[in-house]
């Protein structure tokens, strides 16, 4: 059977779309990827869509459905924090696989940055803690992920410099992009200098908070040559789980990452240096850092200095997070990770303009949730 | 001023509440295959007994790591940053979350801390914390 075929992808403008809600940004982005598919809306048949925090509804999916006036065979929706775009992915090329759907519409966004403010969206954060054991104590995300921080430091030596740096390498390369939310050139110094939020993060060790969304259709493989680009195919998928709140995570160093990667390289038959390119979910500098390095693109405590070095920019050994990643292009929910495969989708189509990675055939795109806690890979290639 | 974050304290809990009230930490271990866990569940994480014993905590651990929050993420912890969150390591070998009380950085991994009950709210919640051991 052929492997499933990302058949479109797109991405809104991203940053602050004062007056745009939810389902605004969501039937942008979802038609966007339809008519870049070459493909009506009606031949979709199957819809997966995420969540939005600033705009929550316990049945999106079926509302998004209503709202674009169309009805088809399956729809669901998927909560699983920034894994969610990937395990998204993941499901629809189930469904054509199966034979149950043949084109899938995956849509995510939303209006967090206008529509919740920046103090509610920070609120907001304190959520994904345990209510009895974590809470109380003051718990949201960037603490969370300071706590992994602090940790790693201890066990690899990483250092306050090399976090920077990899914000550093992610604004350059968003400079690159038209859509991007954050463009302004930053330096080292301006991490470090920036306030701290958790020790050792600072604000620019910390994801942006956007509006914005994005979406891909997943077609099945035998209808490749009816699209209107040359396809991407989805070949190979994979997860990892290990706890859901950081006091039960097995160790702050481990997690699913690796579990998730080999699986879905491992069904695509790559290894690692096989990769491209690489588009890794970065909510927080650390964050990449520990997927990057668990994964094995590089050594334990060499991420920070493969950043420094160039070696994970557009002309390096392995260009990472080509269009500015979570710190840079923007975080808006679900659709944070979904710019990651958009952005793989438009490297394997050689449409990444000023930031192509020259002969990009294979992708690989790693999503995030929790304090990486749910974790999801992708393996994309040119069909 | 807004009131302090609270537990949700559920049904599976109370007795840990309850305990700290009278100034005790208390721990899961389960019965069947003697693996102690947190936080409190109704089965055995590992074996998924439901035989399990909850029992006094020496009250000592280590901080496995840390972080010194000042960015508080909701209005009523503004007047407490900066505040040390820290994953603890007990003596019964699960790990806990707390803040650090009466500490400031430098702070280290490995350190050793010891139990404090903080009083919080209106029905005098005691909420297990931890302090630098002297």
């Amino acid at each position: 059977m052929k492997a499933p075929i990302v058949s479109g992808a797109y991405a809104t403008q991203v940053g602050t779309l004062p007056g745009r809600s939810t389902m605004s940004i969501l039937v942008e982005a979802g038609l966007g990827a339809v008519r870049d598919a070459g493909l009506e809306i009606g031949d979709i048949d199957g819809l997966l869509c995420a969540y939005s925090i600033s705009q929550p509804h316990p049945m999106l999916g079926s509302w998004y459905a209503e709202y674009l006036g169309v009805r088809p065979g399956f729809v669901a929706a998927v909560q699983a924090g920034g894994a969610t775009a990937c395990v998204l992915a993941m499901q629809a090329a189930a469904l054509v696989l199966a034979g149950t759907c043949r084109h899938v519409l995956v849509v995510t966004g939303e209006n967090r940055l206008s529509g919740l403010k920046r103090d509610s969206a920070v609120a907001s954060l304190a959520d994904f803690g345990h209510p009895e054991f974590e809470r109380p104590y003051g718990f949201f995300i960037p603490a969370a992920y300071a706590l992994v921080a602090h940790r790693y430091m201890h066990e690899y030596g990483t250092t306050p410099e090399q976090l920077a740096a990899v914000a550093v390498a992610h604004r350059k390369h968003a400079a690159l992009h038209p859509k991007a939310h954050m463009r302004t050139p930053i330096t080292v110094d301006d991490v470090l200098q920036s306030r701290p939020i958790a020790t050792p993060l600072h604000l620019l060790d910390c994801c942006l908070i956007s509006d914005g969304g994005g979406a891909i259709v997943v077609s099945s493989g035998d209808c490749a040559r009816d699209l209107a680009h040359r396809p991407v195919a989805l070949l190979g998928a994979g997860q990892g789980h290990t706890h859901e709140h950081i006091v039960c995570a097995p160790a702050l160093a481990e997690f699913g990452c690796r579990r998730s990667a080999d699986a879905a390289m491992g069904q695509a038959g790559v290894s690692a240096r096989d990769i491209d390119v690489a588009l890794l979910y970065d909510s927080f500098t650390i964050t990449f850092i520990v997927e990057l390095e668990a994964i094995g693109f590089c050594e334990r405590g060499e991420g920070g200095n493969a950043a420094r070095k160039g070696e994970l920019s557009v002309g390096g050994r392995l260009p990472c997070n080509t269009h500015g990643g979570l710190l840079s292009f923007g975080h808006s929910g679900a659709a944070g990770a979904m710019f990651h495969i958009v952005e793989a989708v438009d490297q394997l189509r050689g449409r990444g303009a000023e930031r192509q990675v020259h002969e990009c055939d294979t992708a690989f795109v790693h999503g995030c949730g929790g304090v990486l806690s749910a974790h999801c890979s992708l393996v994309l290639g040119r069909a | 001023m807004e009131d302090l974050p609270q537990p949700l304290i559920g049904d599976d809990s109370h007795w840990y509440w309850d305990a700290a009230r009278q100034g005790q930490l208390l721990v899961q271990h389960c019965l069947d295959c003697s693996h102690a866990q947190f936080y409190p569940r109704e089965i055995c994480r590992t074996c998924w007994s439901s035989r399990l014993e909850p029992r006094p905590s020496t009250g000592r651990g280590t901080i496995y790591s840390y972080t010194t929050v000042h960015r508080a993420p909701l209005p009523a912890l503004r007047a407490r940053v900066p505040y040390v969150i820290a994953l603890v390591d007990l003596e019964e070998g699960v790990r806990v979350m707390s803040n650090i009380l009466g500490a400031t950085e430098p702070i280290r991994i490995g350190q050793r801390v010891r139990l404090r009950l903080e009083r919080r709210g209106p029905d005098d919640l005691a909420l297990p914390q931890f302090e630098p051991e002297t």
